[in-house]
């Protein structure tokens, strides 16, 4: 089920101006079928790719149905113009969600299984990217959800190698260095005192 | 849910952030991408620790079942004073390879009136590495038998394990330790 969290500000590039975005919890067909329609398209024709036999969006539609009510994830995304501008799907139990970082070792944390953009918010796909802030509002959603599972706000992830100084230094998660054991992903974390400073932070 | 910082605080962010690309995990291309991203979510307990040893004995739904038993508990009572949900205590007594949240294992640690961290070494994906826990593990589950009411001696079959986990300093491979 997707139901919406909050009216939350996306800056329009092309407007030079915030408007407003809406952000979910959940996804349902209508997010499945704009990343369908939206995305695939421009992601294959900047880097084309043999899909799998299974990847309609009417398989995963009928796949989604068994996944309705999940205890160990969280779905999350942004629409503004009435079509998906990210997702993130967040892991709140699991192998993945122990922290590795010296200040608190072991200490459970929300690991970001994954965060996209539209191919059109990517300044790596295109000259001129249509909004910002899509990265930090799913990612102050994750802090969010670690706060009220009673994490403090941590979190962890693997930052794909584009966006590394994103997460070095305006989110100031520690590097932890490249994980052998996620394709030589490097593996940020927010800890507890980070995510304090994060949320105090003024610009 | 609701967001730890307001509208002001995300445009004043938002504003001074560069034009940045900010993916991180796995790649999304496609709407099959997310399901299996999801699926694969679901089943966090099927991520084993490479090389390392399976609990198969289940010891913290048993944990859970017998704390419920002395208490006279349903589950979903138990759900309701842990401040988890029903499905979730259910799960994790039906399903030994269920590796629940860790904001359940911190609930519970603190009804049970144990360090979580020693809870955290009861979970099927935690790699045993420590005999003594092993052993405790074996005796506890060996002293339970399923009667409505706890007997005797499965009352102090559970109070041994809870003391125990209390005093636990022991660790996993995956601590480091």
């Amino acid at each position: 089920m997707k139901q919406i969290i909050a009216t939350v500000p996306l800056f329009d590039l092309g407007r030079g101006a915030f408007c407003d975005a809406s952000l979910f919890q959940g996804i349902d067909l209508d997010t499945l079928r704009s990343i369908e329609a939206d995305w695939t398209p421009i992601f294959d024709a900047a880097a084309p790719e043999n899909p799998p036999e299974d990847a309609h969006w009417e398989w995963a539609a009928k796949a989604l149905q068994a996944l309705q009510n999940p205890l160990s994830y969280e779905l999350f995304g942004i629409e503004a113009d009435a079509r998906t501008q990210g997702m993130m799907l967040v892991v709140k139990g699991g192998p993945k969600c122990f922290s590795r970082h010296p200040e608190h070792p072991r200490a459970p944390l929300i690991y970001v299984d994954f965060l996209a953009t539209a191919p059109w918010n990517r300044p790596g796909l295109t000259a001129t990217p249509t909004y910002k802030g899509v990265g930090r509002l799913l990612f102050m959603t994750a802090v969010s959800l670690s706060i009220e599972e009673e994490f403090a706000g941590r979190i962890g992830l693997h930052s794909l190698p584009g966006a590394e100084a994103f997460y070095r230094n305006r989110l100031n998660m520690t590097d932890m260095g490249k994980d052998d054991a996620y394709q030589n992903l490097r593996y940020f974390e927010l800890s507890t005192t980070q995510a304090r400073q994060l949320i105090a932070a003024r610009p | 849910m609701k967001l730890c910082v307001d509208n002001d605080w995300l445009r004043r962010q938002i504003g001074n952030d560069p034009i940045a690309d900010v993916e991180a995990g796995r790649v999304i291309r496609r709407s099959a991408d997310v399901v299996k991203a999801a699926e694969a979510a679901a089943q966090p307990q099927a991520v084993a620790v490479a090389g390392a040893p399976k609990r198969e004995d289940a010891p913290l739904a048993l944990l859970i079942h017998m704390t419920r038993r002395r208490d006279r508990l349903t589950i979903a009572q138990f759900a309701e004073r842990i401040r988890v949900s029903v499905d979730e205590i259910a799960t994790i007594e039906k399903d030994p390879r269920y590796s629940p949240r860790p904001r359940t294992i911190h609930n519970l640690a603190e009804y049970v009136k144990v360090p979580a961290k020693a809870l955290l070494n009861l979970l099927p994906d935690a790699p045993v590495v420590d005999q003594s826990l092993d052993e405790a593990v074996y005796k506890f589950a060996a002293s339970s038998d399923d009667l409505s009411g706890l007997s005797r001696a499965e009352r102090r079959g559970l109070n041994d394990f809870v003391k125990f986990l209390t005093a636990y300093k022991g660790g996993t491979e995956a601590d480091g330790k």
